[in-house]
């Protein structure tokens, strides 16, 4: 089976669910798939079908690479943790100081999409600091 | 010994001599000439030339295999009735591929520090290795993290996933 019957279920759901500029690459035994989904509900229903077809996706043969459309510049944000608040920091990294919280559930509104990993973000009582994305819905 | 064929000996000797130098200048003027074609060529510059008989001997270092081949063409180009190639060719310095892994290096090392209990490396062909234990919830956050940074691949038998 090529890589791409394997995974042809995901492209399927991604255009389906509206996936916009979507490449499909094939390279030394990996698949690369990357698209623009609408939001992270998208985003997350295309991970469990890649879950579903290689559980715990342990063959590393896929990479998934999916950028959420709703994620811009002046976005509201969901606090997305698991049960704590999520730390804003003066800078873009665990090296930078704490200074504010944002808490969960509650709403911050993107600045900037500093890096993958690190958003500028400020809070609803108005601090202005980096936090770390995986824990940020955009609405 | 008679005069008719002392003379006519005389007139061979000459000849023979005249040949002989002729010989000789013609070899002089064609080494000279090569060597002027050689020498307007830097790839060639460090190529040496003989010509015994009207038949050119090139030694010395030739840039590539292409240059080595011209070499006799403009040997013969120059009028050598031969061309007998000695030259060497250079060897390439080979080019060290250095694949620049730095950034995606530091954004594993950033994704996995929500994840004390897995180890990352990034491979010389630029796959992301991961060895240690993780929880299946922490698993596929990482793999939607590790997906956006680059990378060519996961390598993760070491990984368990709990």
């Amino acid at each position: 089976m090529s890589l791409q019957a394997k995974y042809q279920q995901i492209i399927e759901e991604a255009s389906a669910a509206g996936a916009t500029n979507m490449g499909v690459n094939e390279e030394n035994g990996v698949l690369f798939i990357s698209a623009a989904v609408p939001n992270a509900a998208v985003h997350d229903k295309l991970f469990e079908i890649y879950n579903e077809i290689d559980p715990n996706m342990a063959t590393g043969d896929l990479v998934l690479n999916l950028e959420i459309a709703n994620e811009v510049a002046g976005a509201t944000c969901i606090v997305t943790t698991e049960e704590t608040a999520l730390n804003v920091r003066s800078g873009p990294s665990t090296n930078d100081a704490v200074i504010g919280y944002a808490e969960k559930d509650l709403q911050v509104t993107l600045l900037e999409k500093t890096n993958e990993q690190w958003w500028k973000i400020r809070t609803a009582t108005g601090i202005e600091g980096y936090s770390y994305s995986q824990y940020l819905t955009a609405q | 010994m008679r005069p008719r064929f002392r003379l006519a000996l005389v007139v061979m000797i000459l000849s023979f001599a005249t040949l002989g130098t002729g010989c000789k200048n013609k070899d002089a003027k064609l080494k000279a000439a090569i060597e002027e074609k050689l020498k307007a060529n830097p790839d060639m510059a460090n190529c040496t030339v003989e010509v015994k008989d009207g038949v050119a001997t090139i030694s010395g270092e030739c840039k590539d295999e292409m240059c080595k081949t011209k070499c006799c063409e403009e040997a013969k180009a120059a009028g050598a009735k031969d061309c007998v190639n000695n030259c060497t060719v250079k060897e390439a310095p080979k080019q060290v591929e250095i694949a620049d892994n730095s950034a995606l290096e530091k954004a594993l090392a950033d994704a996995l520090k929500s994840y004390p209990t897995v180890k990352g490396s990034v491979s010389p062909e630029g796959k992301i290795i991961l060895t240690g234990t993780i929880s299946a919830k922490d698993n596929m956050q990482l793999v939607q993290a590790l997906s956006k940074i680059g990378g060519k691949g996961f390598e993760r038998k070491g990984l368990t996933v709990k």
